[in-house]
């Protein structure tokens, strides 16, 4: 009887167990992942570059269409890598040039998204930029930017 | 439980005073127990048994005494009316075994034994059954499953108090047989140097501790009481190996081969006449379950008692660790959570770290005693990175004396004196010095027979490159009312304080975009807490018996709480910015059922931990704390296997601050933990072998943002002793 009332409880605290999903654990993720490159001398003017993610293409109007940004790139590295996280969809990825330093910029970046007006140039003597791309669930795409400066 | 006392008395040897002999043997079988604790109640004299079960206690005035008989695995004895005049008492004592396998006495709450019933603060107690069980290497692993404590990536938490400080700072103080062995410089505790295969027992206290034992006790303190070596020569031997399994996600997978881990104890002990020593050694090697996880330690432990007669004892421990352990700030990218960041694969740190403490006891009377106390601490530790080479060469002294009286029947005085000095010698903040000194008193006194009452205080003063920083007052007035011999009632209300870590104050480092700089002008931090707990001990029927159930309501509140926080210019200073309030509820319940043959123990934690401003307004949770938690384990024995499942579950942690959720897309990769392990055991002819699987269903989370929780693992533990 007292192995009969074990094994019940020990197989129904099993079945608890084998029945108990885990559904907040976390999955491979959608995005885009790369290097990036600089060439050319930095501008004094520029204090870090990064990779932004734009739904919509309006460099008039940036902040309304900004999806994500990269880590920025300290001046004057010439190489990091970068990714994004996105979810399923079609993007605009290009380069950008933080006019502040990145640390401000991370600091103030709910009062600057909410200005409208962001500290940042797009760069857009950059090749291969304003790349436009397209997003499954769970899929990585693996892009190399560079990032041309003026000599 | 089958008990048999006889009382005898003898013609006395001492014409002034008397003795107290005996014996203990197990209740089951008869055999004589070695080891087990007697202690003379409401005096300092005491004693263990010898390998044939047997005990003297003398030089007794002439009185009634209360002894207390105790063993870790056996229940609690209490032999009452014992006289003592001219003459020789004798007792024989048979133990029953405790299948819940707690000690009943500890020393923390109040540098005194003490019945964990008459405790007027809440106190967890870990066992070596819970340790075993687990096949631990890290003492955290086995702390997770207590009411109230948690951990972010390695940083201990005791009701939410230190949240995640960079790995600085730690405001829970670690001790090793009472002596603290906080690092100096960055405040922070290095669990992997814990001997755990020589720990006896660890208590928790989870309520500030800063009125006995000072500044970083502000959240708690865990006491780790390593064992004595037996008074016969023995060798043990445990070693544990395993692998952990590749992510269960092919686009995860980053190597070809699964990661494996091995870790091997080897302990020797014996007596050398009167005394008894032992010496450990530990290696540690281990792949890790990311891509820069390794490890690889090496690990010496030696403890010598010394036994001078009855009056006199010793003790001195040493621990030397060594280690290169491999360095990783954070994943690569969300898409490839186990790999580590370019530029990083190779980065590592290697350091090494030697520990010597030691106490003198000189029982002056039964009324009296007076304990010497001192440490030394030495650390060199070396960054080896492709961006950021620095090191860290620190040495630290500590020396206390505490004299401990017992006044009438009923008062129990404590009191001491500590100092604390430091030197440290570091690329990121510099050359320093530091120096505390700290004077504490405790009153314990019995009003009637079911009240406690504990009051004390700790005044302690800190300089540091010889200009005094602070000064502290941490007063404590705590509360037992033991109704009956199965409920008791706890309340207590304590100041505390932290002075802040050297690292705090003086680190000037830039990692990436983050640049940290020096805010020498930090003060200390102090906090008021309080606490109202019931436990209650049912001893039930057959099917449902040792029932255990705990239930406290606490809640601090810190003034000047110091945290990382970053300025409007983007850089990131330790300040005294943030008024909190932690409050919440612990509850815990532990047992056995169907006739002992089926143990469990749970504990939910409840903390609602906010920041707030001057007038107590709430402003935001405060980062990195967990709200909900709930531990459950149950184990069996069936047919000779011992059978072990648990379960722990964390909420998602509501803030973070070290990498800011993109504010933009919404990208947030903190999830609840719901971690499962399961382990089958089993004892062949004096060979125990211990199967385990942790966090079995392969569930994958974040403690601390960017830092993928641990992969499911296997291990097989098998240990012998010869």
């Amino acid at each position: 009887m007292k192995l009969i009332c074990k094994l019940t409880i020990i197989f129904s605290v099993l079945g608890f167990i084998w029945s108990c999903e885990s559904p907040d654990s976390l999955e491979p993720v959608a995005g885009v992942e790369g290097k990036l490159f600089i060439e050319g001398e930095w501008p004094d003017s520029i204090q870090a570059v990064a990779l932004i993610v734009l739904s919509s293409l309006d460099p008039g109007n940036l902040a309304a269409g900004l999806v994500s940004y990269s880590t920025p790139m300290l001046s004057p590295s010439k190489k990091s890598e970068y990714f994004f996280q996105l979810e399923p969809g079609f993007y605009f990825i290009a380069g950008a040039g933080l006019t502040i330093d990145p640390g401000i910029f991370f600091a103030k970046i709910d009062s600057f998204m909410a200005s409208g007006n962001l500290p940042i140039v797009v760069l857009d003597k950059t090749p291969h930029l304003q790349r436009a791309i397209q997003l499954e669930d769970q899929e990585v795409i693996e892009i190399d930017q560079t990032i041309l400066f003026s000599e | 439980m089958k008990k048999v006392i006889l009382i005898s008395f003898l013609l006395s040897i001492l014409s002034a005073q008397g003795s107290i002999t005996g014996s203990v043997h197990r209740a089951d079988n008869g055999e004589p127990l070695l080891g087990v604790n007697v202690l003379v109640q409401n005096t300092f004299m005491g004693t263990t048994t010898n390998i044939d079960g047997q005990f003297t206690i003398d030089q007794l005035n002439p009185g009634e005494y209360t002894l207390v008989i105790s063993m870790i695995g056996f229940k609690k004895y209490v032999v009452r009316g014992i006289i003592v005049s001219d003459e020789i008492s004798h007792i024989d004592i048979q133990l029953a075994q405790d299948v819940l396998s707690a000690p009943h006495v500890v020393v923390t709450a109040s540098r005194q034994a003490q019945d964990v019933m008459e405790l007027p603060v809440s106190m967890s107690v870990i066992g070596p059954r819970k340790i075993h069980d687990r096949a631990a290497v890290n003492l955290i692993e086995v702390m997770k499953f207590e009411p109230g404590i948690s951990s972010v990536r390695g940083q201990l938490n005791i009701r939410g108090t230190s949240g995640y400080t960079l790995g600085v700072g730690d405001r829970s103080l670690l001790l090793i047989d009472g002596v603290p062995v906080l690092g100096s410089g960055a405040g922070n505790i290095t669990w992997t140097m814990v001997p755990m295969s020589e720990i006896d027992h660890v208590e928790i206290i989870r309520s500030g501790g800063s009125a006995l034992y000072g500044s970083s006790a502000l959240g708690g303190v865990v006491n780790i009481l390593t064992k004595n070596a037996p008074t016969k020569a023995e060798t043990r031997f445990r070693f544990k190996s395993g692998m952990y399994s590749e992510p269960k996600y092919k686009q995860w997978q980053w190597r070809s081969q699964p990661g494996l881990f091995n870790y091997l104890d080897l302990t020797h002990s014996r007596p050398i006449g009167k005394h008894s020593a032992y010496v450990r050694f530990h290696k540690a090697k281990s792949d890790g379950y990311k891509r820069q996880g390794w490890t690889d330690a090496n690990n010496i432990t030696g403890k010598v008692k010394f036994n001078f007669g009855e009056r006199y004892n010793a003790s001195l421990f040493a621990n030397y660790y060594a280690d290169k352990t491999a360095l990783a700030s954070q994943w690569k990218n969300a898409a490839n959570p186990f790999s580590a960041p370019s530029g990083e694969e190779d980065d590592y740190t290697e350091g090494t770290k030697l520990h010597l403490n030691g106490f003198f006891n000189m029982i002056l009377s039964d009324k009296t005693f007076i304990k010497l106390k001192g440490s030394m601490y030495d650390v060199w530790w070396q960054n080896h990175s492709a961006t950021n080479d620095n090191g860290i060469d620190e040495q630290k002294g500590y020396g206390e004396i505490l004299i401990s009286t017992t006044l009438g029947q009923s008062t129990q005085i404590t009191a001491g004196l500590a100092g604390q000095t430091a030197k440290i010698r570091a690329g990121v903040y510099g050359d320093h010095s530091s120096l505390s000194m700290a004077a504490y008193i405790q009153a314990q006194q019995r009003i009637g027979k079911k009240l406690t009452l504990n009051t004390g205080a700790r005044m302690e003063t800190y300089f540091v490159d010889d200009e005094k920083l602070d000064e502290s007052l941490a007063p404590q007035i705590a509360l037992n009312f033991r109704m009956f011999d199965w409920l008791s009632f706890r309340s207590s209300v304590s100041s505390g304080f932290r002075v802040p870590a050297i690292a705090e104050m003086y680190t000037r480092s830039q990692l990436n975009i983050f640049k940290v700089e020096p805010n020498p002008d930090l003060i200390a931090e102090r906090s008021q807490a309080g606490e109202v707990g019931m436990t209650v001990k049912l001893p039930g029927n057959k099917w449902l018996s040792d029932m255990t159930m705990d239930v406290v309501a606490f809640k601090s509140t810190f003034d000047q709480l110091i945290e990382a926080n970053q300025n409007d210019k983007g850089i990131i200073h330790f300040e005294n910015i943030t008024d909190a309030r932690i409050s919440g509820l612990e509850v815990s319940l532990l047992g056995a059922m169907l006739n002992k043959s089926l143990l469990f123990s749970t504990a939910y934690t409840q903390l609602n931990p906010e920041e707030i401003d001057k007038d107590g307004n709430t402003i935001d949770t405060l980062a990195y704390r967990f709200r909900y938690t709930l531990v459950t384990t149950i184990g069996t024995r069936l047919m000779g296997v011992t059978a072990t499942l648990e379960n722990r579950y964390m909420s998602r942690i509501e803030r973070v601050k070290l990498f800011q959720e993109n504010a933009i897309s919404g990208e947030d990769k903190r999830v609840p933990i719901h971690i499962w392990n399961a382990s089958l055991g089993y004892d062949y002819r004096g060979w125990d072998f211990l199967f385990r699987v942790e966090n079995m269903f392969q569930y994958y989370y974040t403690e601390l943002e960017r830092n993928m929780g641990e992969e499911r693992h296997l291990s097989l533990t098998v240990s012998k002793k010869i």
